[in-house]
């Protein structure tokens, strides 16, 4: 399996549609530029929906697979990027609701963000007290219902505004808001009964 | 709110052994920090990048693509033939064992009259040393903890558990099993010897012999998977198919070990 990084040859200037032409007319280093430009807004999203790196991979690859399979199909209906990411979170949770990965989780006794709490390391500048609310954050998001979490957490990932949101999540624009928000104010409130902060 | 500008401690002040609680915008923005801090910490390497640019313009790409339906229908199409099975060797179990105990002088080939005859077969069955029957059980069971325990082991991390092992890593495991299984079948084939006829007249016995089969070929089929994957186990196409064969294979060894207890109890 070659593992070497693929040569990049567009320049920032061409936008998504000229290299999906490109790529359809057979130019593979185009399909490698779309891959490098969305390749971080793809995993995250995948991250998101899954809290497992390992899962979140091998989602990316699959849905850069399914995106260069269904390239032909692509009807530019809406970008190249909210497209890809569609793909992505389809597949996302078409995995996370896969019995095959609840019987791994299960026998893993793993769960959502376990990873990131076991490799945490705090530097010598953070305080003990900010760091103890980095720790239940996470411990309460990972407890927040998927429709308030996933919206919270692709919104503060960076990488997508609330129209792609819309399109990825396949909810009303108003409806992410509303989530995003409900999912802050009910950490909040959790935050608040810890200790940290008053509730509003 | 009685703290200004995300300042803490002005509250606490006078309960210096309680924490001081943040303000509002202090706990937005440690919501906003330990999401970005999460996402910041896990990028995807190089290397993905390369898989996934590699793996989706290989011309066999398309065809192995697999879906979690597919997988699934595979392990439940798994696991319904090993209860059918089970069911049927029980059935015929039912009808034949209970004339293979007086029927036994008239079904018994020469062979395996032969084979219960030889010194040998007297020896493991007469022997009243720790090594004769009891030491080949020992022996037998010890080859299946080996085979079974290290396929577990392969099945499990192939359905996400200990995540963080490479798969890679897991090939050495292989070894342990092939052993195992050496030492089981010269054991198993040692205890058959004590008892030909009987043995040979349980079809629960000939139903467990399929199941080490059928187990012995999934173990090599993921053996060779993971062999043609290469030391960077990269498991590109491959992982729904090691899933499959992953659920298979714990279901065949589940029913072969359930198989070859009842075959110890319906003699």
């Amino acid at each position: 399996m070659p593992t070497k990084s693929p040569e990049r040859v567009s320049t920032p200037r061409v936008t998504d549609d000229e290299l999906v032409e490109r790529t359809l007319r057979g130019d593979s280093t185009a399909f490698g530029e779309l891959v490098f430009r969305h390749g971080q807004a793809v995993y995250r999203a995948a991250l998101a929906a899954l809290g497992s790196a390992t899962d979140a991979e091998d989602v990316m690859q699959e849905a850069f697979l399914l995106a260069f399979r269904k390239l032909p199909h692509f009807r530019h209906d809406a970008s190249f990027k909210t497209w890809l990411l569609t793909i992505t979170w389809r597949r996302a949770l078409r995995w996370r609701h896969s019995p095959a990965r609840r019987l791994g989780r299960l026998v893993s006794l793993e769960t959502w963000f376990s990873g990131d709490l076991a490799e945490h390391r705090p530097t010598p500048e953070q305080s003990a007290v900010s760091e103890e609310i980095h720790r239940d954050v996470l411990r309460l998001i990972r407890s927040l219902p998927s429709r308030l979490r996933d919206p919270l957490l692709l919104s503060a990932s960076g990488r997508y505004n609330y129209e792609e949101l819309s399109d990825i999540l396949d909810i009303p624009t108003g409806t992410v808001k509303w989530r995003v928000s409900e999912a802050r104010r009910l950490l909040r409130a959790k935050l608040a009964r810890l200790g940290h902060g008053r509730s509003s | 709110m009685t703290i200004k500008d995300g300042r803490m401690g002005i509250r606490g002040s006078s309960q210096p052994q309680m924490r001081e609680p943040e303000s509002e915008p202090a706990i937005e923005r440690a919501i906003d920090e330990t999401i970005r801090r999460y996402f910041m910490r896990h990028e995807p390497s190089p290397r993905v990048y390369a898989r996934a640019i590699s793996t989706a313009q290989q011309p066999s790409a398309a065809g192995r693509d697999g879906s979690t339906l597919r997988s699934w229908i595979v392990a439940a199409a798994s696991a319904t033939a090993a209860l059918l099975l089970v069911n049927i060797a029980l059935h015929f179990f039912g009808v034949v064992a209970a004339r293979a105990a007086s029927d036994i002088d008239g079904r018994t080939g020469p062979f395996l009259l032969w084979l219960s005859s030889t010194g040998l077969a007297r020896w493991i069955n007469e022997s009243e040393t720790v090594f004769g029957y009891s030491g080949i059980l020992f022996l037998h069971t010890l080859g299946l903890a080996m085979a079974v325990g290290a396929s577990v082991v392969v099945d499990l991390r192939m359905l996400g558990a200990a995540s963080r092992i490479s798969v890679a890593a897991l090939l050495p495991v292989f070894r342990f099993m092939w052993i195992g299984f050496i030492l089981n079948a010269l054991s198993g084939a040692m205890l058959f010897a004590a008892d030909a006829p009987r043995k040979a007249a349980n079809p629960l016995f000939e139903f467990k012999l399929v199941l080490i089969a059928v187990g012995i070929a999934v173990m090599a089929m993921m053996e060779r998977s993971l062999l043609k994957s290469g030391s960077g186990a990269a498991l590109v196409g491959s992982e729904r198919r090691l899933t499959n064969l992953a659920i298979t294979s714990l279901v065949i060894w589940t029913a072969a070990i359930a198989a070859g207890r009842l075959v110890a109890y319906t003699l």
